[in-house]
């Protein structure tokens, strides 16, 4: 089996996969673990220059993170969830997804039917391509660990193509355990990270609509497909984007709602400014629990810019105008 | 019927209770109707809202929860919301056809369970509504009697079981619809009944039935004891058991059973399950008791079943002791071990309590403490995040019952934002989360097959407590023994929703870890058998193996 671009080796279908994604240029992967997608995390480490393993706090989140990152970026980050409830939850951020026209490659292992031919007898057993086929662009299912490079590549070919968008790749479970050899072959021509050279920074709406009266001069305004999911998302699109400040703008309740991506922001580092229009004393006390800078100020322009991490600044302006 | 949206007290002029996402609302009426055994209502608003309710649909689904949603979006919207809802309903039905399908559906919902029914408008949504309940009560019990061959396989398996010197009925959801009977025939064939993983979880009213009578002895799924009756059996009647991987803990492939079994259910699983039995009648359960019960005098308790029986009853009296005398060692020391914390929380709960828990090493600790008691679980599923609505939704279901929820860390913020809901509803709850700062129950994969190689299931330490009262709910930290039995009881005490954050060390075993990684790993034990054997190597030199559980299995045997 020939994987362009690798050096000869032995290896399971997990560490396949990871070397894959990335000759191909996805740089990382959002996903909460599962024990069929541990050959994937365990060959993660294996792979030098390899994608990033970025693991949030529930697989909704990680879908629309990975929404903000290939919106940002004009190409997809993967999400890799366990079979089942963990595919699932993603169904809202791929939803997402294909109405803002993102990228996004969706990858889940699933149960082949060798020993039960109804998924109600499968322990977490869920029909994939049905629960997911109107929410993705394209579904693609590998049997064999020989269509595997291909499928992905061509997967990532159909994110790509416009209007571009999610879509959906299963990977047959035994695969991933399997191990056998594979070896080097003539290298593709790299797809590449998409990256356009922007300028300024970068703000997020949670509307779901674009751009809101928050505008700023010289950036961008990215949003979610869908509402109510801004804060996952930007810290997608600060990952896609490390060299541009993103400003993320969120209402009432924002914070309280997305506390698991404080956590995550904070654990990985990402340097994500969060602008609560909220005004309630309950941020204060968030940021002093994750240890998050805070500030309030009367402007909402160059609050934080200075500051590296991920801050939340609380403005009294109540009027944006 | 008890009805969940998110919008507010009331849905259409009908009394609700709101939750704070879609997600979150059809979990708490998974909980109920697990509770309680009786259809609820999840009401989902526009495409959004009916998407994030269809990834939680999956639960009651894979449980055959009687559970109907109904969204109200827009037609453009309903060709996606069909393709979603057709992997996790049994059924799609239009509100405007719901007066000439009425019946169907509720044949459907509460036999074949989960149903969607799709909206136009809330003008629609106000009409329908209110006829629901009486369409509900329109479902019909299938008709008829065992046909000729079935009849036939009937008088076969009465002939096993009359000659059978050590029989077990196993008792699967599909058969608790008439547990008097099924009784009823233990008792007079001196046969263990054995409880499947569906069975274990039914609602609380049907488990008052075996309380009254416990006869001849009842084996809850999760104990060495339902391992060594399965295994030992020479007759196995499966009443309304699925055979799907979770009844069998993914022990299929194994072959661990000897016996003959005769399986009686509606519906044919797929070609490959049917090697599993030798003799299948596919008609509802209650007519073949109802048939069979007639023919059952004569076959007696004989002196080798009674013995049989004896034994079970003496290794479940072992089972329990063992548990408990371990959970007595564990108290001296200076950490909370979660097999302690399982056992106390199931020890010292109010008489009435409903446990509810979900997928992930939590539910595994609990699972092993609890012996026919409610417990409200996704079996099926093993989904995670699901607890904190699932007691909102028993509660409604079992206003009189205390209900008490256990979670892992790794679940916590899935649906954490419902702790509101709890405030502001100021129910009496007990929420323990079991934190151990991990993804437990993946981290034993990564134990027992990749050498202790743990990536990407590590979670910051974090104060579950601190963040339980910015939700406006009683949040207590327990570090040790003293104070874990002290939170129990404070939460005993308590008529607020309360919180305890229980510390627990990292990649405790529980003691169903084993058949847990055997069934997560079901169908590639062969590509994971070398690093099983080399991890086993490094755990001994590392002193990581799990003696405990080794111990259990050794006095079992004895």
């Amino acid at each position: 089996m020939t994987i362009p671009g690798l050096n000869a080796g032995w290896g399971c279908g997990g560490e396949i996969l990871v070397r894959t994604l990335s000759c191909l240029g996805i740089r990382h992967i959002f996903s909460i673990s599962g024990s069929q997608v541990l050959p994937v995390y365990d060959s993660i480490p294996r792979v030098k220059g390899g994608p990033r393993l970025v693991v949030p706090r529930s697989e909704t989140h990680a879908a629309f993170m990975a929404e903000g990152f290939g919106q940002a970026a004009g190409f997809p980050a993967a999400v890799m969830s366990t079979l089942g409830p963990g595919v699932a939850n993603e169904c809202v951020g791929l939803y997402s997804a294909s109405l803002s026209r993102s990228p996004l490659l969706s990858i889940a292992p699933y149960q082949p039917p060798y020993k039960y031919n109804r998924i109600e007898e499968v322990f977490q057993g869920l029909d994939h391509p049905a629960f997911l086929g109107p929410v993705c662009k394209k579904t693609f299912l590998v049997n064999d660990r020989r269509e595997l490079p291909s499928t992905i590549r061509e997967a990532l070919d159909a994110a790509l193509e416009k209007p571009q968008g999610p879509v959906h790749v299963d990977i047959s479970f035994p695969l991933l355990f399997k191990r056998s050899f594979f070896r080097a072959g003539r290298r593709p021509s790299r797809v590449g990270d998409g990256r356009e050279a922007r300028q300024g920074p970068i703000v997020v709406t949670e509307t779901g609509k674009g751009p809101t009266h928050h505008e700023m001069k010289t950036g961008d305004v990215l949003s979610p497909g869908v509402r109510g999911f801004g804060i996952p998302f930007s810290l997608g699109v600060v990952l896609a984007l490390q060299d541009r400040p993103v400003f993320v703008l969120t209402g009432a309740g924002s914070l309280m709602r997305h506390l698991d991506s404080l956590a995550v922001g904070v654990t990985h580092g990402i340097p994500l400014k969060i602008l609560s229009l909220d005004g309630t004393d309950s941020a204060e006390d968030i940021a002093d629990f994750y240890r998050i800078p805070y500030e309030r100020a009367e402007e909402i322009p160059g609050a934080g810019m200075d500051d590296k991490g991920l801050h939340i600044v609380l403005s009294s302006d109540a009027d944006p105008g | 019927m008890n009805i969940f949206s998110t919008k507010g007290a009331a849905v259409a002029g009908i009394p609700s209770l709101s939750l704070h996402s879609p997600q979150a609302a059809v979990y708490a009426a998974t909980g109920c109707s697990m509770a309680t055994g009786a259809p609820s209502l999840c009401v989902t608003f526009g495409i959004d809202e009916a998407l994030q309710a269809a990834s939680a649909a999956l639960t009651p689904w894979g449980d055959k929860v009687p559970v109907a949603f109904v969204t109200v979006a827009e037609q453009k919207y309903h060709r996606m919301i069909r393709g979603c809802y057709s992997a996790v309903t049994r059924g799609i039905f239009d509100a405007r056809d719901i007066d000439s399908e009425g019946g169907k559906a509720a044949t459907v919902l509460r036999y074949s369970r989960p149903i969607q029914i799709i909206v136009p408008g809330m003008a629609e949504l106000e009409g329908l509504l209110p006829r629901l309940p009486a369409q509900w009560s329109s479902g019909r019990d299938p008709e008829g009697t065992l046909d000729t061959e079935q009849a036939a396989d009937m008088e076969k398996a009465l002939g096993l079981m009359k000659t059978s010197g050590r029989p077990v009925i196993l008792l699967g959801l599909g058969g608790t619809e008439d547990i008097p009977a099924v009784l009823s025939l233990a008792e007079k064939i001196c046969s263990p009944v054995l409880l499947t993983s569906g069975a274990t979880t039914m609602p609380a009213h049907l488990l008052k039935l075996i309380e009254a009578r416990p006869v001849p002895l009842i084996i809850p799924a999760g104990s060495l004891v339902w391992t060594r009756a399965f295994s030992s059996a020479d007759v196995i009647l499966a009443l309304g058991s699925g055979f799907s991987e979770v009844d069998w803990f993914g022990l299929q492939g194994l072959k661990i059973h000897r016996a003959r079994v005769i399986r009686v259910a509606v519906g044919s699983p797929g070609p490959p399950l049917r090697k599993l039995w030798d003799i299948s009648i596919d008609t509802p359960v209650r007519r073949f008791l109802a048939q069979a019960s007639g023919r059952i005098e004569g076959l007696g308790p004989g002196q080798e079943r009674a013995e049989w029986v004896a034994r079970l009853r003496r290794a479940c009296d072992k089972w329990k002791n063992i548990l408990r005398e371990d959970s007595e060692k564990y108290r001296s020391l200076p950490h909370i071990e979660p097999g302690l914390a399982a056992h106390e929380i199931v020890a010292r709960s109010p008489e009435n309590t409903i446990f509810v828990s979900e997928g992930g090493a939590c539910g595994m600790w609990l699972w092993t403490q609890l012996w026919l008691k409610p417990l409200v679980f996704p079996v099926q599923m093993g989904t995670i995040g699901v607890t904190i609505p699932m007691t909102i939704g028993a509660h409604a279901g079992s206003p009189g019952a205390r209900v008490w929820g256990i979670l892992g860390d790794g679940a916590f913020y899935y649906n954490a934002r419902e702790l509101a809901t709890l405030s502001g509803l100021s129910l009496p709850v007990g929420i323990f989360v079991f934190n151990d700062s991990s993804w437990g129950a993946i981290r034993l994969g990564q134990t027992f097959v990749y050498k202790g190689r743990y990536i990407g299931t590590d979670i910051p330490n974090t104060d579950y407590a601190r963040i339980a009262r910015w939700y406006g709910c009683e949040g207590i930290t327990a570090r040790n023994p003293g104070e874990l039995l002290q939170a129990v009881e404070r939460v005993k005490a308590s008529s607020r929703p309360t919180v305890v954050d229980v510390k627990i060390p990292r990649d405790s075993i529980p003691y169903a870890g084993a058949s847990f990684v055997l069934a997560e790993f079901d169908g590639v034990q062969r590509h994971v058998l070398p690093n099983l054997v080399a991890s086993g190597v490094k755990n001994a030199f590392l002193g990581r193996t799990p003696l405990h559980i080794v111990r259990l299995i050794v006095r079992m045997m004895r």
